[in-house]
Order: C-alpha cells, then sequence, then structure tokens
C-alpha cells in the first residue's frame, strides 16, 4: 500500500494534465463496459418500443412459452415466449423504457427538489434547516418501499404518483449532501470575497455555491439510479407500481411468477436485465466518483500512462 | 450520557408524531374514510353507520385528538378483516420479521467483516478483486428476482428445500439468504475501505513493531476501530431490511409484518396497514437509537462529546 502510493506520487508529475474522459474511461475497463451497456440500453428505450411495439403486442398461441436459447423461430423469439406467445426480446425492450423513464423522472425530481432544499438549509443555517433535517430524518427513519405502498394504496398507482412516491423517498439523500457541502463552501474565501463585493444571496447561491455542489450531486444521482429503479421494480412486482397492460421488467418478473415450474425464463431474464442495469450503474458511478475528484483522480491517469 | 440518551429519545418522539401526523392526514385527504377502512363492495348504509360511529363527519382536527386518545390508550382500531384489534394482529406478526431480519444482519455482518478484513489486508490482491466485484453484483441484485431464481433452482429443479411456510431450520435458509445478499455486498464495501483506512494508521505500525501477531493486528486493534462507520451504515440498513422483509415474506409466505402490510394492502383493511406502520416505525427508531448507543461503546470520544 505505502510503497504503491510513494512510487505513484513520484510517477505523478510526469502524466500530462489533461487526459480526456474518454481515454480514463477506456482504461478501466469494467466502467467501460458499463458505459457502452448503458448507452445500448438508452437506444432501445429510446428506439425500441417504436420498432418493436407490433411483435411486443401481437399474440402467437403456436409459440406460447416457447423456450429460450433457439433461432428456429426467428431472432426475435431467442429468448423465448411468454404465455401468451409474445417475444420476450421485444418484450424486453418495450418494457426498459418505462422501467428507465419512471426511475430517470424520479432521480430527476428528487435531485432538483432535494438539491434546491439541501442548498437552502445549509445557507441559510438557521431554523429552517432544522426543520429541514428533521423532515429529513422522518422520511429516513421509515422503509421507503412501506411509504410507497401506502401512498400507493391511498392514491392510485398511477406513473405519475409512483414517480412521486420514489422521488421523496429519496430526497433526505441530496439534501443532507448538499446541506454539508454548502456548510463547508460558505466559509471559503471567496464566498466572502463576493459577499464583501455586493452579491446577493440569490447570486451567491446560483453563481457560487450551486456550481460547485451540483457535480457531487450528480454523482449521487448515478448510484440512486440504481436504486430507484431496484425499488420501482420492487412496488411493480408487488402489483403496486405500474400496471398492466402497461409493462415494466419489475412486472414481467411478476407475470412470470406463476410459470415458474414450467417457464423459467419468464421471470429469469427481465430480472436479470435489472441487475445488469444495476450493476453496470454503481460501476460507472465508482468511475465518476474518482475521475471528476481531482485529488483522486491520479489513479485512472497512471493506468493509463503505464498502458501506452 | 443520560443526556446523549435522553435527545435521541426525544428526536425519536418527534420523528414518530412527525409520521403520525402524516398518515393520519395522508388518510383523511382521500375524502370518506369508510372508503379505506371498509372493503370496496360494502353498502352504502354499513358506511354511513360507519362514518357516524367512528365521528368521522367532525372536523379534522376532533378527529385528530380523538386518533391521538385512542392511540395512547392502545386501541388502532379494528381490523375489517379479521374482527380483531388491529394492534394484535401487528404485535403476533413483528416476531417473525425481527427473527428473520436479525438472523439475516447478524450472518451479513460477520460475513461482511471477514470478507472485507481479509479483501482490505492486501488491497488490489485476487481476494480483493473477487471480493469487490462480487460485492457490487450482490448490492446490485434485485431481491426479488434472486428469491424467485432460487425457488426454481433449489425447490423445482433439485427439491432440496421447500417453496414457502414456516417451519423447522430447513424453511429459513432461503429467506435469509435472500434478505442478506443486499445488506452484505453493501457491507463488504464498507468494511473494506474502512479497514483500508485503519490499517493504514500509525498504532497498527506501532503494533507491528512491537511482535503483535498479525491475526490480532487485524481483527482486535484494526477492527474495533473500523466498526464505527460499519455500525453506521449497518444501522441505516435497519430499514432497508424492512424493504427486503417485505419482499421475502411475501414471496416466502411468513406471516410477518411484511406480508401482513400487504395482504391486508390487498384485502384493504386500513386500520392494521395504519397499526403496522406506526409500530414499524417505532422499532426501526429504537433499532437507530440502540446503534447510537453502540457508538458510544466503541468509541469513546463520542461518549465525553455530549
Amino acid at each position: 500500500m505505502t510503497s504503491r502510493l510513494t512510487e505513484s506520487v513520484a510517477v505523478q508529475p510526469k502524466v500530462q494534465r489533461s487526459v480526456g474522459l474518454w481515454t480514463m474511461l477506456w482504461n478501466d475497463k469494467f466502467a467501460f463496459v458499463s458505459f457502452l451497456f448503458l448507452v445500448v440500453m438508452v437506444f432501445l428505450a429510446v428506439f425500441g418500443p417504436w420498432l418493436l411495439e407490433q411483435p411486443a403486442t401481437k399474440l402467437n398461441l403456436r409459440l406460447r412459452n416457447a423456450p429460450p436459447f433457439s433461432l428456429d423461430n426467428g431472432w426475435l423469439y431467442f429468448l423465448g415466449a411468454d404465455a401468451l406467445g409474445r417475444s420476450m426480446i421485444a418484450r424486453l425492450i418495450v418494457a426498459s423504457q418505462n422501467t428507465l423513464l419512471v426511475a430517470a423522472s424520479a432521480v430527476a425530481v428528487s435531485l432538483i427538489i432535494g438539491g434546491a432544499l439541501g442548498i437552502l438549509a445549509g445557507y441559510f443555517n438557521g431554523r429552517f434547516s432544522t426543520v429541514i433535517m428533521r423532515f429529513a430524518d422522518i422520511i429516513m427513519s421509515f422503509p421507503s418501499l412501506l411509504i410507497a405502498v401506502v401512498v400507493l394504496y391511498i392514491f392510485e398507482p398511477k406513473v405519475a404518483n409512483l414517480v412521486l412516491v420514489l422521488s421523496i423517498t429519496r430526497l433526505p439523500v441530496y439534501m443532507r449532501t448538499a446541506r454539508a457541502e454548502v456548510l463547508e463552501i460558505r466559509e471559503r474565501q471567496f464566498i466572502a470575497a463576493a459577499k464583501t463585493l455586493g452579491a446577493s444571496h440569490s447570486r451567491l447561491i446560483t453563481r457560487h455555491i450551486a456550481p460547485l455542489v451540483v457535480p457531487t450531486l450528480t454523482t449521487i444521482a448515478t448510484l440512486e439510479f440504481a436504486f430507484v429503479m431496484l425499488a420501482e421494480s420492487s412496488l411493480s412486482f408487488l402489483g403496486i407500481g405500474i400496471q398492466p397492460p402497461e409493462i415494466t421488467w419489475g412486472l414481467m418478473v411478476a407475470q412470470g411468477r406463476n410459470y415458474l415450474q414450467s417457464a423459467w425464463w419468464l421471470s429469469f431474464f427481465p430480472g436479470l436485465m435489472i441487475m445488469f442495469s444495476a450493476l453496470a450503474l454503481n460501476l460507472l458511478s465508482g468511475w465518476t466518483r474518482i475521475a471528476l475528484d481531482p485529488v483522486q483522480r491520479w489513479r485512472l491517469e497512471i493506468t493509463n500512462q503505464q498502458a501506452s | 450520557m443520560r443526556q446523549f440518551l435522553a435527545r435521541r429519545i426525544f428526536h425519536s418522539l418527534i420523528s414518530l408524531v412527525g409520521l403520525l401526523v402524516l398518515v393520519f392526514f395522508l388518510a383523511r385527504l382521500t375524502g370518506n374514510p369508510g372508503d379505506l377502512y371498509l372493503p370496496l363492495d360494502s353498502s352504502i348504509e354499513t358506511r354511513q353507520a360507519f362514518t357516524e360511529k367512528h365521528g368521522y363527519d367532525d372536523p379534522a382536527y376532533i378527529q385528530f385528538g380523538r386518533y391521538v386518545r385512542d392511540l395512547l390508550s392502545g386501541d388502532m382500531g379494528e381490523s375489517v378483516r379479521k374482527k380483531r384489534p388491529a394492534l394484535e394482529i401487528v404485535l403476533e406478526a413483528i416476531p417473525v420479521t425481527l427473527m428473520l431480519a436479525a438472523s439475516a444482519m447478524f450472518l451479513a455482518l460477520v460475513g461482511a467483516v471477514i470478507v472485507g478484513a481479509r479483501a482490505a489486508y492486501r488491497p488490489g490482491g485476487v481476494f480483493d478483486r473477487v471480493a469487490s466485484i462480487s460485492s457490487l453484483v450482490s448490492a446490485s441484485a434485485p431481491d426479488f428476482w434472486i428469491a424467485i431464481t432460487a425457488i426454481i433452482v433449489f425447490s423445482v429443479h433439485l427439491q432440496w428445500l421447500p417453496t414457502s411456510g414456516l417451519g423447522g431450520p430447513i424453511y429459513w435458509i432461503m429467506p435469509v439468504c435472500v434478505l442478506l445478499i443486499r445488506p452484505f455486498g453493501l457491507l463488504v464495501q464498507v468494511v473494506r475501505s474502512s479497514m483500508l483506512t485503519v490499517l493504514s494508521a500509525a498504532y497498527i505500525k506501532t503494533a507491528r513493531a512491537k511482535g503483535v501477531k498479525e491475526k490480532s493486528i487485524v481483527f482486535v486493534h484494526a477492527l474495533r476501530n473500523a466498526m464505527i462507520p460499519v455500525i453506521t451504515v449497518a444501522g441505516d440498513q435497519a430499514a432497508a431490511m424492512a424493504n427486503g422483509a417485505v419482499i421475502v415474506e411475501t414471496i416466502f409466505g411468513w406471516p410477518g409484518i411484511g406480508k401482513l402490510m400487504i395482504d391486508s394492502i390487498v384485502q384493504r383493511d386500513f386500520a392494521v396497514v395504519q397499526a403496522a406502520i406506526l409500530v414499524t416505525a417505532f422499532v426501526i427508531l429504537s433499532i437507530n437509537i440502540v446503534v447510537d448507543l453502540t457508538y458510544a461503546v466503541l468509541d469513546p470520544r463520542i461518549r465525553k462529546r455530549s
């Protein structure tokens, strides 16, 4: 450990200052594969449903529960077919849109609201801050899934409500991080300087503080995306998330549960997609954390030099 | 110390009251509580009688006062489904969930400490790399999918384990393993990074220079100090365990609080849902207080600060 540290410190000055993000990404193979996977997923989620709407909904009773890994019925049936003979591949791709869309909207909502509340709480550190943080404590002290269950019980399980409840349960993460960062930043010299020059509260927050907090929050958002996706899948699996005929991966796992004995692939593949996506997000978030942190960035740059 | 404890209990009470208000007003927001408490197919007369009996036509603040008074006397309403006090039903279900969560958490902690410490001992080594990747995989796995896949493999194909139900030790294997997978993955990462920091501390070098055995350095000298962040994360996992328990109990048919809640929701038994929320919140807040006390035991500085 110590020897590696000293060695790398010694090498550090030789490394070019501006190693591109792309090169760093290429060097970390796990992060690169994750990135590629996510790009393909997003592409499929955007264009897939438009291209595959028809095979995803077309019933084909001759192919009911057709087993996977056979090309006899064309590539669309390579992962088998469901209980109504619909192509698994087409359904997985169509479902990816809902899955990613719900997670992305929930993450965006909680990032914006939680980030804003946290920054304000850190900036006006006083009674307002205490109230906000108590509120975060209440949310945190209770299992998110159960909050979601209750809210979706009282209101309808519509997509909008699902997004809302998922984002509310994840607010505290952003609130706490943003507040902690701002508490530290507002003590720095350049804030005092800006204040002396007569900057208003809103200018200080938007031009001086927010730009420093946003990168941290974005890194957390990547990680949160995986978490929210898993939460949405759990809710849809329990039958209180997305309702049929809409589909998400979580709902597909639930629907396949009735055929565990005869057709394992109905539940297996959608779950696998959830896991791969969550894993890719986790790996990429770990990489971003290092790549965007000037203190740790050399770890990725070093590998580059040794490789060349 | 006593002051510290008092403050923590006070904060928890605030959270509990906040939750109480939230649940009460969310339930009233939707209009007629009869829609929430009674089954969907109950007649208009039943609803009318229900509304009058419970005074749901009174102003909200009077209702809230009555609600709090009933709560304090231990009355959380009656289950429409089972015709018994809701609290009684919930208290029957709690021990099952606690046993399940406690055994999963215990195994996850022990396993994570062993694996994480071993990985941190030689960072970048083969064991470390395997542990890092597999802990990431297990932290990313959807638990309901793991449960279903485990049923396909171990119950349907190999026929080693029962698919569901509650009975001898053999019934515990799959639920506990499924429940511990995600906390385990997370804890391994925390133990590893925490141990990495501690193992490079000066006092570890001193211990080595004195000729203390490596095993005792890692598991006695380093581990004690590395445990603080681990306990924090493990404590935060208490709420996550309740999430997992909902899934695991539903899939494996365990009569715990999670299954009770989902069943009550499906059958629209709101009194039970409400009682379950409050009792679960109470348990989780108590666990958080215990976690805070553990800090004080582990780290004398925290004891002094309060």
